[in-house]
């Protein structure tokens, strides 16, 4: 009796500290990729300067490095454009699935976005080329931004149907019992209570529209010879252009990609604090 | 126009299948102040939540029988119509955290078109802060937030907001159950100078708070009115051994 | 429900939004099959159960058959499952029981960062880093020693292949399995850890009792994991080496279909029934992809209803 209890005692020790220690081993892939980001990309972007933001792509065989700037204007552009699109479709089906929860439409509302996250983001990619490339004959900044639409929308919805179940229970019966609607209640109290999270939703789905690669893979183009040539021609992305560099046999593309990898890493975790920051402000 | 600011008749409510209220008939005669007195758990809440169809919001509820709020059937009306004019305050102080105390108070004034002017804004919420004595407590910060108030303070800041929404009937659900008593003293003065400009409804379990404030009031016990009338009458001579056993506390 | 005029605007407004939502669905599937039509004309189901990778410009001597790709695209997912969850389960009693706040929330915060990390990130890490790593430290001593067993036959070239893919998506993978996970543990009424500790249970001991409650959470965590990991692309693509070949091996090269859909969709352009089969490579990853995340929240619902009681 004394033996196997002392026996468990130390299988519970062993166990915990194996766990603890898988936990903080998990994290070490993390300290890793952002010290070969650092050690490598670094090199690039010690090398170029801020011309590395400014300049084109190189060349195969040329000897500078080159910079990104297609690929960042057209990240930027398009991710905002995608998030334009999603954020009012994404909010007014999580306001109306919250707000009438038990209505069979809102339940094919959560099947249906609940399907969107289960379509695997290239498959959404061939869509996009099999309708609107191929109907605009060219592929384009608008093709790319709808492809990451569609991608990101679960996501969005995800966020703001949380924040809106967040709301506590008194607030909403303090509105109703003031004699508003729920549209009224929804712009002069839901909104303002949860701005700090509804704002890092829309972080996040930017965040994440930003660093998706394989919606944009046949759809966004491959712009080299232009920062901007138009929403409606091909464009580029920061994440593309690291997956299509790495993938090529020429050692000063692979530079090029790894100079990306640290100003996409930079932008993340920047975004991703920042969104951070706004959660922990949130108050009730 | 009816005498009356609320007709019940013969009122049976489920929730879920339990019966909450069985049989509740009562009449609340315009521009009184009205307490329903029970202990916990005897439905009042549910009772005050049904005359402004904030029940609506409750899941699985079935009720029967005629509730009238300002002479006409409160399921002929459109909701949240009938909320504007048939405001309720809950027993947990809900201000907006989002808004400064001013903004709070002048909310249901500013949805409502209430006022024209800023000036009338301004007058409307000093009269309904004055109303509810936090006027001198918070003039100099009317531009804060309520975080920075008590717990009494912030129900006595939803009662103001409540006033400045010019109800005709106010609901007040045990609005002083988790204040200390000089707040508690202040939002009973409060409603008794309310009694000629509205009709107050006020649910409490304590009999004590409806001894100082009502003018007339009513016992609901398990889901029915046991007594009710004057609340001197009910008081000094309560014709129902329940209610005698309620007001010596005892139930 | 609806009980007056406003509700009932809202109710129109949100409407088209939502018919129009499940128009794309509906117009995805369609499109995707359409495509794929073809394909399946040609070859009939031999497109899923033969595997070769022939092009040619006489539409007559092309012969297509997707069975490596789909079986390699199960082994990897398979596999980034078995990685990915018991790490995920450590992280989530770790993250909620054992570490006390100060340690736990930084380490909470790292792992949500490694959530979100843009995938080609773990794609560019694991094909420069990762794998060259795993081919010396492990492949070859794994190889050297113990090269009679199947898995472990055949002689590591690159690091790129099946093995490295997994590692890197498990790694990818584990932080949304884990936020499964901790969602469903916060789920558990807290009666049942008070039961498992007055029965004298160990903490290690009461884990396990709160992981035998959450089991079905478990299983559907490892299905939406396993969906993830089948639908990925960037990394796959980065990492798995791009062979057509069937093959047990972990060390070997392989497609998977998002991998093979992103290496020869340009090319396959020019063939007649190139593109039509990577839809129907499509076609079918989508299909395992829904039944997989249907399946998985199916149970998620499921238990949330059960555990209430």
């Amino acid at each position: 009796m004394y033996r196997s209890m002392t026996s468990r005692k130390v299988r519970n020790y062993i166990m915990v500290i194996v766990m603890v220690a898988v936990s903080f081993l998990y994290v070490t892939p993390l300290i890793s990729i952002i010290y070969t980001a650092v050690e490598r990309g670094g090199a690039v972007l010690v090398e170029t300067g801020l011309k590395f933001l400014t300049d084109l792509p190189p060349t195969p065989l040329s000897t500078s490095v080159g910079g990104i700037a297609p690929a960042l204007i057209g990240s930027l552009l398009a991710s905002a454009l995608a998030i334009l699109i999603t954020t009012p479709i994404a909010f007014l089906m999580a306001f109306y699935v919250t707000e009438f929860p038990r209505h069979s439409l809102s339940r094919v509302c959560e099947v249906v976005v609940r399907a969107f996250s289960g379509v695997p983001s290239i498959v959404v990619s061939m869509f996009i080329y099999s309708t609107v490339v191929m109907s605009m004959g060219t592929q384009s900044l608008l093709a790319g931004s709808l492809a990451l639409a569609i991608v990101t929308l679960p996501y969005t919805y995800v966020y703001f149907t949380s924040a809106f179940r967040s709301i506590p229970e008194s607030l909403r019966e303090a509105a109703m019992s003031l004699g508003m609607n729920r549209v009224r209640a929804l712009i002069h109290v839901y909104v303002g209570v949860l701005r700090r999270s509804l704002l890092t939703g829309l972080l996040m789905s930017y965040v994440r529209a930003f660093g998706d690669t394989a919606p944009l893979l046949f759809t966004m183009g491959f712009l080299m010879n232009a920062v901007f040539a138009g929403v409606l021609q091909q464009s580029n992305a920061v994440p593309l252009m690291i997956f299509v560099y790495a993938l090529s046999p020429y050692e000063n593309f692979h530079r090029v990609a790894w100079g990306a990898t640290l100003v996409l890493l930079i932008i993340y975790l920047a975004l991703f604090t920042v969104s951070r920051v706004l959660v922990r402000g949130v108050k009730l | 126009m009816s005498l009356y600011a609320v007709e019940v008749e013969d009122l049976h409510l489920r929730i879920k299948g339990v019966e909450i209220l069985r049989g509740v008939t009562l009449r609340v005669r315009r521009n009184t102040l009205f307490v329903l007195m029970g202990p916990s758990g005897s439905g009042k809440s549910t009772f005050l939540r049904t005359l402004n169809r904030l029940i609506d919001f409750v899941d699985g509820v079935e009720l029967s029988g005629l509730v009238k709020v300002l002479g006409q059937d409160i399921y002929s009306v459109d909701p949240y119509d009938l909320r504007r004019r048939v405001v309720l305050v809950s027993q947990e102080p809900n201000p907006f955290p989002h808004m400064t105390i001013y903004d709070n108070v002048a909310l249901p004034a500013r949805l409502n078109k209430i006022v024209r002017t800023k000036r009338e804004l301004d007058d409307l919420v000093r009269w309904a802060l004055e109303k509810v004595m936090l006027w001198e407590e918070v003039k100099d910060r009317l531009k804060s937030y309520p975080h920075a108030l008590s717990g009494g303070q912030r129900q006595r800041l939803c009662l103001a907001r409540a006033l400045a929404a010019k109800p005709e009937i106010l609901l007040l659900d045990e609005p002083t159950a988790n204040i200390d008593p000089v707040n508690t003293i202040k939002i009973e003065e409060s409603l008794k100078s309310l009694r000629d400009e509205v009709t107050v409804i006020m649910v409490t379990h304590m009999p004590h708070q409806a001894v100082r404030v009502a003018d007339h009031v009513a016992l609901l016990h398990s889901g029915v009115i046991v007594e009710e009338g004057p609340a001197m009458e009910v008081f000094m001579s309560p014709k129902k051994e329940v209610t005698n056993e309620f007001l010596r506390g005892a139930l | 429900m609806f009980f007056s005029k406003s509700d009932k605007l809202l109710f129109y407004s949100t409407l088209p939004l939502i018919v129009g939502v499940l128009g794309i669905l509906l117009i995805l599937s369609y499109m995707i099959l359409s495509q794929s039509w073809p394909s399946f004309q040609r070859f009939g189901f031999a497109v899923l159960t033969t595997s070769a990778w022939s092009p040619s410009d006489d539409p007559q001597r092309e012969f297509y058959g997707l069975a490596a790709p789909i079986a390699s695209s199960l082994y990897v997912s398979i596999l980034s499952v078995l990685v990915s969850l018991p790490i995920s389960i450590c992280l989530t009693l770790t993250l909620i029981e054992i570490l006390p706040k100060y340690l736990g929330a930084p380490l909470r915060y790292v792992t949500e960062v490694m959530g979100g990390l843009p995938t080609v990130i773990y794609g560019l890490w694991g094909s420069t880093t990762l794998a060259p790593f795993l081919r010396d430290q492990v492949m070859k001593p794994l190889h050297d020693y113990l090269g009679f067993i199947p898995l472990f036959s055949c002689r590591p070239l690159t690091g790129h292949s099946m093995l490295a893919a997994s590692i890197t998506l498990a790694v990818a993978t584990t932080p949304y399995v884990t936020a499964l996970l901790i969602e469903g543990y916060y789920l558990i009424p807290s009666k049942y850890k008070e039961g498992a500790y007055s029965l004298g249970a160990t903490d290690y001991e009461a884990y396990k009792i709160m992981m035998g409650i959450l089991k079905p959470y478990v299983i559907a965590a490892s299905l939406l994991g396993f969906s993830r990991a089948l639908s990925e692309t960037t990394i796959v693509a980065l990492t798995v080496g791009n062979s057509m070949k069937l093959s047990l091996c972990l060390f070997d090269p392989a497609y998977t279909i998002p991998s093979l859909i992103a290496n020869q969709f340009e090319s396959a352009r020019l063939y007649e029934y190139a593109l039509p089969t990577l839809f129907a490579g499509a076609l079918t990853l989508l299909l395992i992809s829904l039944a997989a995340s249907y399946a998985g929240i199916r149970l998620v619902y499921g238990w949330r209803e059960r555990i209430h009681v």
